[in-house]
């Protein structure tokens, strides 16, 4: 791809790099740092050299599969290194390196809710704070799902995890936010969500 | 790696049909994948069959559509700051222009190169050709020469795309910290170590090589020795933050902050030569970033004072008088 391009292209991700990176960070000062240096990895001439554009034809702006995947790439492994550099990695975190690992995926089905007098705009201050005491890593493949719009095969190349585990963990953030948001009664209440008694799942 | 990382989409395909064939299927997890459009339509037909007309299964996707929706909004605000923008901006255009330049002399070379290939333009004559040979001599060995100058006596050094980033992540750490604990409350809290000689003794442990520090006999009545700490100075693993307040002419106090970490060899410094590194947080506030290397130790002096209060107490840190701008 010719410098300009690509440029061009990886300057069009910024926001949503800064957006992973401050999810990562959770600082502005560090997500700052983190993504100057995800752009200066970025415009390395060899690396531009070696950018190989996977998205498709008709899609170049999303980045989905191309620009966008590989800088989010770059930004999981720049910090996850940082982690482990400053040796204050939480112990969670060490399963990424490790490729045999793999989380089991639950046969657990999805809360099922009464939505009729569900207002969501209301559930989002709520949600946030969900959001934020969600671990790195649900966090991470929460927000490359449900605001980049990232496929599953997308997120697992992205922070080097197998599919499963990235279907389990998407599986178990949901839960937690939905458990959050369903865990005090009176929202429930002002909320009108009711639960559904369901028979167990895969009957 | 594992082949799925190698074949991702026929992996999770794979993957997927997996899942159909646990006993029993594994229907929490196809029914999620088919609502987040991850399914072929071949395995959706094959999962709509197992689920047939479960009443629960549209309340449950649609709750994680909502979700999705929810999550969206929720994570979506941050938005890069400009002065970042204008940085990543700056940094593209740093690099681009690096990149013609060294495009344009391949350019001049490879057109140069096949003008003079042409055997005619030789063979035309013989006593040019030789003239043109000891001209490329000559002109090699003055070429030799200056990059021995350049190197000896140059005046600045440029910076990579990577070392530039340090050197303003640097730049704003220190001087973050180093506004910081200009106030006593601050430093007191940080700077625990009151005695010099301790202070020495105790970075020389922790970075197993000798920590040079000023003479504050010889200085006493230019500087005085505040307090030292532990530190996190970026891409080192230890380091250290030492107050110092230097006094000017007219006996006015200014605080400088010297930070002190094995040297992380980022920054391409060589020892006997002091540094003046540019950092925009630096300029913006009127301070300046003076570093060097003693002993695989790397020296870090901010300082708002004075030119000539800032020298005098470089030469007591010992610092190399030879300065360069980097």
């Amino acid at each position: 791809m010719e410098r300009e391009k690509f440029e061009q292209l990886a300057l069009e991700h910024l926001d949503a790099v800064y957006r992973m990176a401050l999810h990562l960070a959770r600082r502005p000062e560090e997500a700052e740092e983190l993504v100057q240096e995800v752009y200066a990895r970025a415009f390395r001439p060899g690396t531009i050299e070696r950018f190989e554009d996977k998205s498709a034809p008709d899609d170049l702006l999303s980045g989905s599969g191309g620009m966008r995947s590989w800088l989010f790439a770059i930004c999981h492994n720049v910090f996850y290194t940082r982690i482990k550099k400053q040796s204050r990695q939480p112990t969670s975190v060490e399963s990424f390196y490790d490729e045999s690992s793999t989380e089991s995926l639950p046969d657990e089905a999805s809360p099922v809710w009464n939505q009729g007098d569900l207002n969501w705009e209301h559930v989002d201050g709520r949600l946030k704070s969900a959001i934020d005491d969600l671990k790195d890593e649900y966090r991470e493949v929460l927000m490359l799902w449900g605001v980049d719009g990232l496929k599953y095969r997308e997120i697992a190349e992205i922070i080097g995890v197998p599919i499963g585990t990235v279907m389990s963990r998407l599986h178990r953030a949901r839960k937690l936010l939905a458990d959050a948001l369903m865990g005090d009664e009176d929202i429930v209440n002002e909320l009108g969500l009711r639960f559904h008694q369901t028979a167990p799942d895969g009957e | 790696m594992s082949n799925e990382q190698h074949h991702p989409e026929h992996a999770q395909e794979a993957f997927l049909d997996a899942l159909f064939e646990q006993s029993p299927p594994n229907l929490a997890a196809l029914t999620r994948a088919c609502a987040d459009g991850e399914l072929t339509p071949e395995q959706c037909e094959r999962l709509k069959q197992l689920i047939g007309n479960c009443p629960v299964t549209p309340a449950r996707i649609a709750f994680d559509e909502a979700l999705r929706g929810c999550c969206r909004r929720a994570m979506h605000k941050p938005q890069c700051p400009d002065a970042l923008r204008d940085r990543i901006a700056a940094m593209a255009r740093q690099s681009g222009a690096a990149s013609d330049e060294a495009d344009a002399s391949e350019q001049r070379i490879e057109s140069a190169g096949a003008y003079t290939s042409d055997r005619s333009f030789w063979a035309r004559s013989p006593v040019l050709s030789i003239a043109a040979v000891l001209m490329l001599t000559f002109a090699g060995v003055l070429i030799w020469q200056s990059a021995n100058l350049a190197s000896a006596f140059r005046a600045g050094t440029t910076l990579s795309i990577e070392q530039a980033s340090y050197s303003e992540r640097i730049g704003r750490f220190v001087l973050g910290e180093h506004t910081r604990c200009c106030d006593d409350e601050a430093a007191d809290a940080k700077l625990v170590e009151r005695d010099i000689v301790q202070a020495v003794s105790y970075f020389s442990e922790q970075f197993q090589r000798p920590v040079q520090m000023p003479d504050m006999q010889q200085g006493e009545d230019r500087i005085r020795f505040y307090g030292g700490g532990d530190c996190h100075v970026p891409e080192t693993i230890r380091s250290g933050h030492l107050r110092f307040d230097a006094f000017d002419g007219a006996g006015t106090a200014i605080s400088l902050s010297l930070f002190i970490a094995p040297d992380p060899g980022i920054l391409p410094l060589e020892e006997g030569v002091t540094y003046l590194v540019g950092s925009e947080a630096c300029d913006a506030v009127g301070a300046r970033l003076f570093v060097w290397i003693n002993n695989g130790v790397q020296y870090m002096l901010v300082s708002e004072a004075s030119d000539e209060t800032c020298a005098s107490v470089r030469g007591l840190m010992n610092a190399p008088s030879n300065v360069r701008r980097i």
